[in-house]
């Protein structure tokens, strides 16, 4: 874990170009505000503060302008972590990839000072934090982690019910079976400013070497359907596949989300610093 | 083993059919996936049908089979049957029991009334054939014409026989097409039976016996209800005697009652006083006096057996010279001297003391200590240091049993050759030592007794030892009471079939249901 740690240091988390709400940190608003960074200039309506007329400007244009300045905010980062029966498939690949995803996310987010939200959506939808600042709390999350098996089914369409006050960024991370996606995907887009998908999958789930006759049990319903698997249904099964990452993907962009396709087999450190919103 | 419903069997498909289900269930491996419906879509497109919709609706197929066949077998099915089986056979049980009266009418005539409801039913061109079931079975009519059948069984009777079961199972066996039995009895003869009656409420006389040392008669009752009763039993004899005797005989058991007479009579009545439903068991009659009794004759000498044979009382003794001195008919021949056999009557029994020369093998002239042998009649014989100094090992003889064994070889046999129950014996019976022991008379007696049997002789005809109730099958076997009404003669009950398949596809959902299939 400090590995993995000191390798994501010095990553940072950013919007690309999202108007920050919230409190005081160290991000450049989109709102002019009392910050020293110079932002632009509007014409001065009357009733404005004129210590902001840019007299200077006046000077050259003869026209009064008021000086508008970025703010520098606290942003509000929420990470849900599908914790489904489904994430525990192919061994612990696949749910130790999306754990360690969403705590490298969290690390960076608590260390640059942002406010934090985790949320672990299994059976139920559990805050394990709400909003809190400080790096101290991550190795609480740490531990928290430590003891959750991926188990039940995911229901993300409760997904509201945990979401108080404004959110900045939010960074799903799922394999994203289910019917609730596209439902959660357009609640995401109204509510947070950037929301990033991080579509975690197993080389298996995308791409399955299994053979013969096999007996199929689905992880969170338990549902059983007897297949013979050729070559023919494997390479069906895999082009219904890329249609579901396409699918997914293009809902995202639609909706000005960021997407990633995160494959467990892949070091942990590279996916974080290829996620959205994750800056060197 | 045999089955009253073989086709039943076919059921055991079933078994095949869960076993593979098991089999395939062992052989395919189990493999987690995270969401099955991506599976799903590319099973659809590969297989070319929804099996998602199948599936759903796969358990409400099975429950509506279910209920269909439930409600197909609530509306009692017939199955209607082809040419082939427009042969019908009537079996009628006509044995004792089918005497018995209740409402004024005996199960026989209500078995024939029955059966002849039955032909009336079936088809103008139905071939009846007819059978009466007693101690054998008596076919009347093969493949008749329906009329020729009704009249032929107006014209039965009923018998005083016990009913032979395995007798009229096999016969029925053998005769095609549908086969129906019209029984006062709870059997199941694999085929289709008409009950006739219910519980039989009878007590009866199944045998009786005499004692003419001590003068006691023995009477045997059995009480065939499913109630005790006390029976009393009136003896009577031919001088006006009587003499009752009482006992409490338990529901289907047998007691015995004694009695002791003061001098032999000719004969003996004995009956139950009082009155149930089968009058034909509840009288005996019990032939005593000389003139009914075994005639035994010795031709030649023998001391010691002439003795034996006087000690007899059931027996009627006389002694001849030769053959030539017999004037009157007799029933047995004990040949003291070497005699010829051919002029004996054909229905005698014969016990040759001097064997034919044919029948002698080696000779020996040495002391030999005597054994039992494999008759029943030698069972039990106590021969500890007999023993025979002269005579002749006898050959085996085909179908005879040894009665005594000198050194491991037969000296004394029996069997039956040409119709005729003969006894040789090649030991010289007044010289052994044999005679001053017990074992001596014991198998004289045994010796007359098994050549006599058969040859009883009675005034009437006296109810049998024991007949079949059918009631002592009924708990065991429970099989199936069906009255004549509302029976079609040319169609098969199917409903039980339709309500076995409902339980087997019951079975199926549940197993559908379990696997989610």
């Amino acid at each position: 874990m400090e590995d993995f740690l000191r390798e994501i240091g010095r990553l940072r988390l950013a919007l690309p170009a999202a108007v920050i709400k919230g409190g005081t940190g160290v991000h450049r608003g989109a709102a002019a505000g009392h910050s020293q960074e110079f932002y632009g200039h509007h014409g001065y309506i009357p009733g404005e503060d004129i210590r902001k007329i840019d007299w200077k400007a006046y000077a050259r244009t003869e026209q009064l302008f008021v000086k508008e300045f970025t703010e520098e905010k606290q942003m509000h980062v929420r990470i849900i972590l599908d914790a489904s029966a489904s994430m525990g498939f192919g061994g612990r690949c696949k749910w130790e990839a999306a754990k360690l995803i969403s705590l490298g996310l969290s690390h960076i987010a608590l260390k640059q000072g942002d406010r934090l939200s985790f949320v672990l959506a299994g059976q139920k939808m559990e805050v394990l934090k709400q909003e809190k600042a400080g790096i101290e709390g991550f190795f609480e999350l740490v531990c928290l982690l430590k003891e959750i098996r991926p188990e039940g089914a995911s229901d993300f369409e409760r997904i509201m019910e945990t979401m108080t006050g404004s959110t900045t960024m939010t960074y799903v991370i799922s394999d994203f079976f289910g019917e609730w996606v596209e439902k959660t995907v357009d609640f995401l887009g109204k509510d947070t400013q950037y929301s990033v998908l991080v579509h975690t999958l197993a080389q298996e789930e995308i791409s399955p070497s299994i053979e013969g006759d096999l007996k199929l049990i689905d992880m969170e319903t338990g549902a059983v359907r007897r297949i013979r698997a050729t070559q023919q249904l494997k390479e069906k099964y895999r082009r219904r596949m890329r249609e579901f990452m396409s699918r997914i993907k293009y809902m995202c962009m639609d909706r000005g989300m960021g997407y990633f396709m995160a494959e467990c087999e892949e070091p942990p450190v590279k996916l974080i610093k290829s996620i959205p919103g994750v800056y060197a | 083993m045999s089955f009253a419903q073989p086709f039943n069997l076919l059921y055991g498909i079933f078994l095949a059919i869960i076993a593979i289900f098991y089999l395939r269930k062992k052989q395919a491996a189990e493999y987690r996936v995270s969401w099955i419906k991506m599976w799903d879509e590319a099973i659809v497109e590969e297989a070319g049908l929804n099996v998602s919709r199948l599936r759903k609706n796969l358990l409400l197929v099975i429950q509506l089979v279910c209920a269909l066949m439930l409600v197909m077998s609530s509306a009692k099915p017939l199955l209607t049957k082809g040419e082939q089986e427009k042969r019908v056979v009537i079996a009628l049980d006509g044995s004792i029991s089918m005497n018995a009266r209740e409402n004024g009418v005996t199960r026989f005539e209500e078995a024939k009334a029955a059966a002849q409801e039955y032909i009336k039913a079936l088809p103008a061109d139905a071939a009846v054939s007819l059978l009466l079931l007693k101690s054998g079975a008596e076919e009347y009519l093969r493949d008749a014409e329906k009329s020729r059948a009704q009249k032929e069984l107006q014209a039965l009777a009923c018998t005083s026989d016990s009913l032979d079961v395995q007798k009229a199972a096999a016969v029925l066996e053998t005769y095609p097409g549908e086969k129906v039995v019209f029984t006062d009895k709870d059997l199941d003869f694999g085929t289709t039976s008409v009950k006739i009656g219910g519980r039989l409420d009878d007590a009866g006389i199944t045998g009786a016996s005499f004692d003419y040392y001590s003068r006691t008669l023995l009477c045997r009752l059995k009480n065939y209800s499913d109630k005790g009763k006390t029976i009393a039993v009136k003896a009577e004899d031919d001088w006006g005697g009587k003499i009752i005797g009482r006992a409490y005989v338990p529901a289907g058991g047998e007691q015995y009652i004694s009695f002791e007479l003061d001098r032999i009579p000719d004969m003996v009545r004995l009956g139950i006083i009082g009155t149930d439903m089968l009058a034909e068991d509840d009288s005996y009659v019990l032939p005593l006096g000389d003139e009914y009794k075994t005639k035994v004759v010795m031709i030649g000498e023998n001391p010691y057996m002439e003795a034996a044979l006087k000690s007899m009382a059931e027996i009627h003794f006389e002694k001849a010279e030769s053959f030539d001195d017999i004037t009157k008919t007799f029933d047995i021949f004990v040949l003291a001297q070497k005699q010829t056999t051919v002029h004996l009557p054909e229905e005698c029994g014969v016990w040759k003391l001097y064997p034919d020369e044919g029948d002698c093998g080696e000779a020996f002239d040495h002391a030999v200590l005597l054994q039992p042998g494999n008759s029943s009649m030698s069972s039990g014989l106590v021969l500890a240091g007999i023993y025979a100094d002269r005579g002749c090992f006898l050959k085996q003889k085909e179908g005879f049993k040894s009665m005594l064994l000198a050194d491991g070889r037969p000296v004394m046999i029996c069997g039956e050759e040409n119709g005729r129950r003969q006894i040789i014996s090649s030991i010289d019976f007044s010289k052994i030592n044999m005679v001053m022991t017990p074992a001596f008379p014991v198998l004289v007696h045994r010796s007359i007794k098994w050549l006599s049997e058969g040859m009883a002789k009675s005034l009437e005809a006296n109810p049998p030892q024991t007949f079949v109730t059918g009631a002592e099958f009924l708990d065991r076997k429970g099989s199936a009471r069906k009255g004549a009404a509302g029976m079609n003669p040319v169609a098969r009950d199917v409903g039980r079939m339709f309500a076995l398949t409902a339980m087997v596809f019951m079975a199926l959902e549940l197993e559908v249901y379990r696997r989610e299939l």
